[in-house]
């Protein structure tokens, strides 16, 4: 049965506990993270080569498997390929009867997850039992983990008690968690004893030596792994790495990734020894590396950084936000490997394409784009009407024309009580929300048309390639002609560029081939005009992304490159020294305008954020405060489909509540139009872009000294 | 800051302990911590301390004459069940981090040492404590072309924050980590 996403999302935004739980953790990692990463010399280094070699693990697979399958039967163990769920387990049978097994101990392992191997060894009549305390409160409460690294943090105090009442039949469960712990530290204590069998799987698994490293903070893979006679290792195919040297790579990025930890209590690099059955799975991994656009995900070390980091994931966790057992962003392409498109394709669209998580990938696994990769599969499986909505939504450029032409009477139209009803339940919006009015004139229209006077030629200097995105050109032409006023009192000289839409609206609804189309008329038409020196400046960050990360799938290597080292968001441009110095003298100094920034998720992803902040912190003239929320919830037209009405609204109030309650009376300002959008609808903020300020403050000092 | 200062610094950052000795005193400390603890017995794995082969002995005296019964570890841990207290070597130590290299067979005696007890107590030399884990994973390469088969990296104690979020030490493996630096 088709998921009622809207519903579970509801749901889950409306559960305190799981949204207190979510906020702690993912609040606490995140710092712990970001602390353990700032002390680590050349992280960026350290991403490129986890990275290089992950990619070339997986390139040479088959021969590394080979090795590795040497390696540990020289030494004893046993290495079987099983290629689906049936066949590891139809080996895990045969031993469990060649060794009399009744008692098997188990350590938390997404692979196990993955092909229900605890639940099918169950249906056996043999007891397997979880040892890891996170999975075994899951296994035990029957419910599915929620997090990478932690199972159960969705879980409270109470429900944890309520899970250890039924388990070890306490009337009265201690209150005290560490009381809690060391009754299961007991109970497990015994299991491990007594179990003929312990399963375990592998973080990593050396060709060279056979050796397989697992990471853990609470000893329970090493009792597994080492207590029964018996050690069974499930492990994807993707887990192999050459030699034991690029494992240093790994332990210096793993545990700070995960958990903000330098390293984690224990990494073993246990041995290959007799008793030691390694069965390798491939489960739609194959299909995984066959796939040039989908292929990156078998690079995933599952860390959870990606999903500590997602403003989606923050907001309603790992059951709604993911499949059957893989959750996030990576967990579309990892479902749509192991079980199907059609699974994927009932969340992929939680994903944003915000870009958060690919600043904390620790192997720089473009997320957004495998989710927009799946987006654009997923399309084929749906019903004609959505696939016309998509078309419509994704085609803003088209039919904002039209809009603009009409400009008073389709507003009127599309804005009254019915017209706006009828659009929204024919394209599935929210009919709560106000759409964007259109503009007319144009930006394009009024910038030509603009006096005379208005062209001031201060001595060019660089020249700007000013890029026309849609939102500017037919929703909000004043922030385009405040752009190109500051540029040209800067001195510089601008044109606007004959770009076509950037493909961003059509990325956001998977329309693959109409967002390649338009990548490839945009180098068309930019490249070969940009003279030397020259640079594309964009006002809108979701389209200078689109251009700078997303095109690098769009477009050949050669182009993709050129146009990247050219766009520049316009804030971003105006950080550049010479710039920011020529801005600085302009401006006024006394009585600095008060001013409550939030930044553009994307601009953070492009990890051009910094150098804006520390801009509007330099000018004179600004006092600048601002507001970290990791993204606005309106991404486009995220924020306006009803599915994802109430968690829009959930994300954009929160933003609105901390520009109130940090804004210190500033006036809000965003650089992105959705975000603008989110503090207009939800909080009845006016808020603008930073460069409408600038320009105000610069038209009010020129006044001021004539 | 020496790489001994800075180790004793990280260790204690994530909840373990540590005692800069000269070779004559550790006997008598160790002896010491396990009285403290009321520890009755303790599983001391073979060469505690790697290169110096006389020192076992002097350990076991020392203890003994404590009163405590000193077990050496079989291949079969099911007697090691209810041990209060492990000793073990280690290969190196990472001031970096605070973290302790150990090696050994699969399930011998160091593992058990290391895993069972609430208390484990690791002796490391001073000049094999390394300033990064780049460096301690030579002395790893190393150590595996002397025939140490298999490795763990230990960074305090066995902790878990499953239940509620909430850090608690001494899980499913020791509740604490004392380390003895030999200078
Ligand atoms: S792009 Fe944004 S929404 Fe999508 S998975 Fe990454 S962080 Fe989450
Ligand atoms: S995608 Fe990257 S950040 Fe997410 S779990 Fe995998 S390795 Fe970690």
């Amino acid at each position: 049965m088709p998921r009622d996403l809207a519903r579970e999302i509801e749901d889950a935004l409306q559960n305190g506990n799981l949204q207190q739980a979510l906020a702690g953790f993912t609040g606490a990692v995140g710092f712990l993270r970001a602390q353990a990463i700032a002390d680590l010399p050349d992280y960026e280094g350290l991403r490129g080569r986890a990275r290089r070699i992950k990619a070339e693990a997986i390139e040479n697979l088959d021969a590394l498997l080979e090795q590795l399958k040497e390696s540990v039967e020289a030494r004893g163990g046993r290495v079987v390929f099983a290629r689906d769920g049936e066949e590891a387990l139809r080996y895990v049978r045969d031993l469990i009867r060649a060794h009399g097994v009744r008692r098997i101990v188990k350590s938390k392992s997404m692979t196990a997850e993955e092909i229900g191997l605890a639940e099918r060894l169950e249906a056996l009549g043999v007891s397997v039992l979880e040892t890891d305390l996170g999975e075994r409160i899951v296994q035990l409460a029957r419910e599915r983990p929620s997090h990478l690294i932690g199972p159960a943090l969705h879980k409270t105090l109470d429900e944890v008690r309520g899970v250890f009442r039924e388990w070890l039949g306490l009337e009265d469960p201690p209150r005290e968690p560490a009381e809690l712990a060391r009754l299961a530290r007991q109970a497990l204590r015994d299991a491990f004893f007594e179990a003929e069998m312990g399963i375990t799987g592998a973080n990593f698994a050396v060709a060279e030596t056979g050796h397989l490293m697992l990471v853990e903070n609470e000893g329970n893979i090493r009792l597994t792994a080492r207590l029964p006679k018996v050690h069974v290792a499930l492990m994807g195919v993707e887990k192999v790495l050459p030699a034991l040297e690029d494992l240093t790579v790994f332990l210096k990025l793993l545990p700070r990734s995960g958990t903000g930890q330098k390293l984690t209590s224990y990494v073993s690099l246990f041995a290959p020894r007799p008793g030691l059955h390694l069965i390798v799975l491939d489960n739609g991994r194959s299909r995984l590396r066959a796939d040039p656009e989908l292929r990156e995900a078998l690079y995933c070390i599952r860390c959870g950084a990606c999903l500590d980091s997602c403003p989606s994931y923050q907001a309603v966790g790992g059951h709604v936000f993911g499949g059957r057992v893989y959750m996030g962003g990576i967990g579309t392409a990892w479902t749509a490997g192991v079980d199907g498109l059609e699974e994927a394709a009932e969340f992929h669209g939680l994903c944003t394409s915000c870009g958060r998580c690919t600043e904390v990938c620790p192997v720089k696994i473009d997320i957004p784009w495998l989710n927009t990769a799946i987006r654009s599969r997923a399309r084929q499986l749906e019903s004609p009407r959505h696939r016309r909505a998509a078309r419509v939504l994704g085609e803003i450029d088209r039919w904002a024309r039209w809009g603009s032409l009409l400009a008073p009477l389709g507003n009127r139209a599309l804005h009254s009580g019915p017209g706006r009803r009828l659009v929204a339940r024919a394209l599935g919006l929210d009919p709560e929300r106000t759409l964007p009015k259109f503009a007319r004139p144009t930006f394009r229209a009024q910038a030509r048309t603009r006096p005379r006077s208005q062209r001031q030629r201060l001595g060019a200097v660089d020249g700007v390639k000013l890029f026309v995105d849609c939102f500017t050109n037919h929703f909000e032409p004043g922030v385009g002609l405040a752009a190109l006023r500051v540029l040209e009192r800067l001195g510089v000289r601008v044109e606007l560029a004959r770009n076509v839409c950037c493909g961003r609206a059509a990325l956001s609804q998977g329309l693959l081939e109409r967002a390649r189309a338009l990548a490839n008329e945009n180098a068309r038409r930019l490249l070969p005009e940009l003279r030397e020196g020259e640079t594309i400046v964009g006002i809108e960050p979701s389209c200078v992304a689109a251009l700078r990360s997303e095109y690098r799938h769009l477009l050949p290597p050669k182009e993709a490159e050129g146009l990247r080292e050219r766009v520049r968001d316009v804030m971003e441009f105006l950080a550049e020294p010479e710039i920011s110095r020529r801005l600085s003298e302009l401006l006024p100094s006394e009585e600095p305008k008060k001013v409550v920034y939030h930044g553009h998720c994307q601009q953070k992803a492009l990890g051009s954020h910094g150098a804006i902040v520390a801009l509007l912190r330099d000018l004179p003239g600004l006092e600048v405060q601002t507001v970290e929320v990791a993204c606005c919830g309106m991404a486009g037209s995220f924020g306006y489909k009803r599915e994802f009405a109430a968690l829009s609204r959930h994300l954009g109030r929160r933003l609105v509540g901390l520009v109130e309650a940090q804004g210190q009376g500033g006036e809000p300002v965003a650089c992105g139009f959705s975000c603008r959008s989110q503090l207009r609808d939800l909080g009845g903020l006016r808020a603008r872009h930073p460069v409408q300020i600038l320009d105000e403050l610069l038209a009010q000092s020129q006044e001021g000294s004539l | 800051m020496t790489r001994t200062e800075r180790f004793v610094q990280e260790l204690a950052r994530v909840g373990g302990t540590a005692a800069v000795l000269a070779p004559p005193e550790v006997p008598a400390h160790v002896a010491g911590l396990l009285r403290e603890r009321g520890a009755r017995g303790v599983l001391l794995a073979p060469d505690p301390l790697p290169g110096e082969p006389a020192w076992e002995p002097a350990l076991r005296e020392a203890l003994e004459g404590e009163g405590v019964t000193v077990v050496r570890g079989a291949e079969d841990p099911a007697g090691l069940r209810e041990v209060p207290a492990g000793i073990t070597g280690a290969l190196a130590g990472v001031a970096e981090s605070g973290t302790l290299l150990l090696g050994g067979k699969p399930r011998g005696p160091w593992q058990w040492a290391s895993l069972l007890p609430p208390l484990h107590v690791a002796l490391v030399r001073e000049e094999r404590i390394c300033a990064s884990l780049d460096e301690a994973f030579c002395v790893l390469r190393e150590s595996l072309q002397e025939g140490v088969e298999e490795f763990v990296w230990i960074t305090g104690p066995s902790r878990t924050a499953d239940i509620a979020i909430t850090l608690l030490l001494g899980m499913h493996g020791p509740k604490e980590l004392h380390v003895v630096v030999v200078s």
